[in-house]
């Protein structure tokens, strides 16, 4: 069973920000009665979109509109254009280990729990496949759930493993994310063989509008570990308001998989032009929800500019 | 093979003068006459680089017969000649039985720990092939001679046996060259980049599991050490069993440093000089001996590791622009490199321009989807340039006769 990492909340919920490059689709107006909505985007180039988890008992809270919102920038308030939930089409990054210790039963159970994962997605979600070694593989997103499939039971040569690399092109590609952008990782491993450093990748995730969730069936590192990366991963997760859930072998990916691409869902995807703050460094993110004692999760804020 | 005993020789009678005959050229450990001109003849023989029969032969004796063997060669009037064509046969011998786990040979007395991505995956015993020849030319008179076909052997031996991170052979093999040839500079690159193996993620990965292992299996007032031996003692006086990040960069620090004391235009020893630099947070010192190393004069392996560092240098001041530059120099030497085109997506992201980053990022799968060349970089701590089979085919042609 994967056990859920304490100084996490309960609810797999994350907090999305960032800053949107290129057009967006045309916006529906909001119901008026606060019940579910559909997607709606404003054509900018300077959107930071904010995802948010609220709940309340340990149950998500549903029926909140923009106005239950309160969204401060850098301490600003800034008004809200968007608001989805879990209708909202989610574009789902898969970056998958599969280095020299997963092979055999091992890799054909992460294999499986991928798939199962892709027979999750809905007709418009879409899906994209990272798989490393110290090679780093990344595909294109498509709604075609099937190819991805396909993609997954070609063999990568290679056995050390480079995830802070695999992590930099999941992220890469989840900037073309359409809206909810979900990225799941799985390593069962150290980083042995990146080029890129965590403080660089770790930059790349303050910068895109991206949530990342990792299972890792990697041993924690001691107290004075060998310093190989080992706070990476926590720190990936925290900055991108991600969860990080550990398993004991492959067999439990699957179900953690889908534990957190339901919990993905269970989000209000939030959208505003920022006013009033300088438009590029660090953006300190708060979130609100009015009157209301709830459980309110986003992540801490987001990079802007060069 | 068993010594005949001196005893033997108090008996009367032809027996006993055949017996000390015998004695005599089966030598102090008893090397039977068919032995050792099987020996000389396999030299004679043998076609560099082949697995003929001399090799195949030579190749399934025994420890024992080359012990005694050796015992004889050093008794030779032409001692020097057998040991350089000795030096060819049975790095030949070790290298064509070379296979991915280990020697397809008998056992030898080193053990190899075969390990992948920092975990151990087998152990395989190495040959005596190699220490047969280290005891082979420690027992030639010091002298040039000794020296010429030292050098031609550790050089090209030492770079062989680091392309397969046989680490143990090899730290052997460089503590034997040590002492004939005190500061070689080819060796001293040898060296220190077995350090940054050692300071390398993977090795470190290697050496976290095995300190966990040696902490959990350790009972009050017992403790392991690095060897698997059980000793009682206090934990804390134990020496470090396995070489931190730090400590080993730091001696592969002053191994490169002493090599381009000894060599200024080893380019190879200062770019891995400046390497180590970059991995220790100098980066003013990095980029003062990167910018020692004229990057045109460069064959093209050192000319795309210069570039990818200064690529990371530049990425490191934040000079964009820069790194961009470097990175585009890398893949344009090694096209089928993976490595500079993610390195040139994280640049583009780094400077806010997200569909180069996505570009770049495919160029890169593009380019890694291939296969085959590998990408120079994964496998720095294993090749020089010039490369081991360049070396080992200079000692055959050194060693012809």
């Amino acid at each position: 069973m994967p056990s859920r990492r304490s100084g996490h909340a309960r609810v797999a919920l994350v907090a999305l920000a960032g800053v949107l490059a290129g057009p967006q689709q045309p916006a529906a107006a909001p119901a008026a009665d606060g019940s579910r909505q559909q997607a709606v985007f404003t054509a900018s180039v300077d959107t930071v979109r904010v995802d948010v988890s609220v709940r309340q008992n340990g149950q998500a809270v549903v029926g909140l509109t923009a106005d239950d919102f309160e969204v401060l920038d850098n301490g600003v308030p800034q008004r809200l254009e968007l608001v989805g939930f879990e209708e909202v089409p989610a574009d789902v990054v898969i970056a998958l280990d599969m280095s020299g210790s997963v092979h055999g039963e091992r890799l054909a159970a992460l294999r499986s729990a991928a798939q199962r994962l892709l027979a999750l997605l809905r007709p418009r979600d879409r899906s994209a496949l990272v798989r490393f070694t110290e090679r780093v593989l990344a595909g294109p997103f498509t709604g075609d759930a099937a190819r991805t499939a396909t993609d997954l039971a070609d063999q990568v040569t290679g056995r050390d493993t480079a995830v802070v690399d695999a992590v930099h092109a999941a992220l890469v590609l989840s900037a073309t994310a359409r809206s909810r952008s979900v990225v799941l990782v799985f390593s069962d491993g150290a980083d042995t063989a990146s080029f890129l450093s965590p403080d660089q990748v770790l930059d790349t995730a303050r910068r895109v509008s991206t949530t990342v969730h990792v299972v890792s069936a990697a041993a924690r590192p001691t107290t004075g570990g060998s310093g190989l990366h080992d706070t990476f991963l926590d720190d990936l997760v925290r900055l991108s308001g991600g969860r990080r859930l550990d398993v004991s072998s492959p067999d439990h990916v699957a179900e953690a998989f889908a534990a957190l691409l339901a919990a993905a869902r269970e989000r209000y995807l939030l959208s505003y032009v920022p006013r009033g703050v300088p438009p590029r460094g660090w953006h300190t993110l708060t979130v609100r929800v009015r009157g209301r004692r709830a459980d309110v999760q986003a992540r801490p804020g987001y990079l802007a500019g060069s | 093979m068993r010594r005949t005993p001196r005893a033997g020789l108090a008996c009367l009678s032809a027996a006993a003068l055949l017996s000390g005959v015998l004695v005599d050229v089966r030598g102090r450990q008893g090397t039977p006459p068919e032995t050792w001109q099987a020996w000389r003849d396999a030299l004679e023989t043998h076609t560099a680089g082949a697995l003929d029969e001399p090799a195949r032969l030579v190749a399934a004796w025994s420890i024992e017969a080359l012990d005694a063997v050796r015992d004889r060669v050093r008794r030779q009037p032409d001692a020097s000649r057998l040991v350089r064509r000795a030096v060819v046969l049975h790095t030949d011998i070790a290298l064509l039985h070379r296979r991915a786990d280990g020697y397809d040979l008998p056992s030898g007395p080193t053990t190899m720990t075969l390990v992948s991505d920092g975990s151990k995956v087998a152990e395989a015993s190495g040959t005596f092939h190699w220490s047969f020849l280290r005891q082979l030319i420690e027992d030639l008179p010091d002298s040039q001679d000794r020296e010429t076909v030292a050098r031609l052997f550790y050089r090209a031996t030492a770079a062989l046996l680091q392309s397969w991170n046989e680490d143990p052979e090899l730290s052997a093999h460089l503590a034997a060259a040590r002492r004939l040839l005190r500061d070689d500079p080819v060796l001293l690159l040898i060296e220190g980049t077995q350090q940054q193996m050692y300071a390398g993620a993977r090795a470190q990965r290697y050496y976290e599991i095995r300190r966990r292992q040696q902490e959990a299996w350790r009972p009050s007032g017992v403790v392991s050490s690095a060897d698997g031996r059980i000793t009682r003692g206090d934990a804390a006086t134990l020496p470090p069993a396995f070489p931190s990040a730090a400590s080993a960069r730091s001696r592969a620090e002053a191994l490169f440093r002493q090599a381009v004391r000894q060599m200024p235009s080893l380019a190879e020893a200062r770019l891995r000089l400046a390497h180590v630099l970059l991995d220790r947070g100098r980066t003013a010192e990095a980029a003062g001996e990167l910018a020692r190393v004229v990057p045109g004069s460069l064959p093209p392996v050192l000319g795309y590791y210069a570039a990818l560092l200064d690529g990371r240098l530049a990425r490191t001041t934040g000079d964009l622009a820069r790194a961009e530059a470097a990175f585009l120099d890398a893949a344009r030497l090694v096209p089928a490199a993976p490595t500079p085109w993610l390195a040139l997506s994280e640049v583009a992201m780094a400077g806010g321009r997200r569909d180069l980053a996505v570009e770049r990022l495919s160029d890169a799968s593009r380019v890694a989807a291939i296969g085959e060349p590998t990408d120079p970089w994964w496998a720095l701590e294993r090749i020089h340039v010039p490369s081991a089979d360049t070396l080992v085919d200079q000692m055959r042609h050194a060693f012809a006769p």
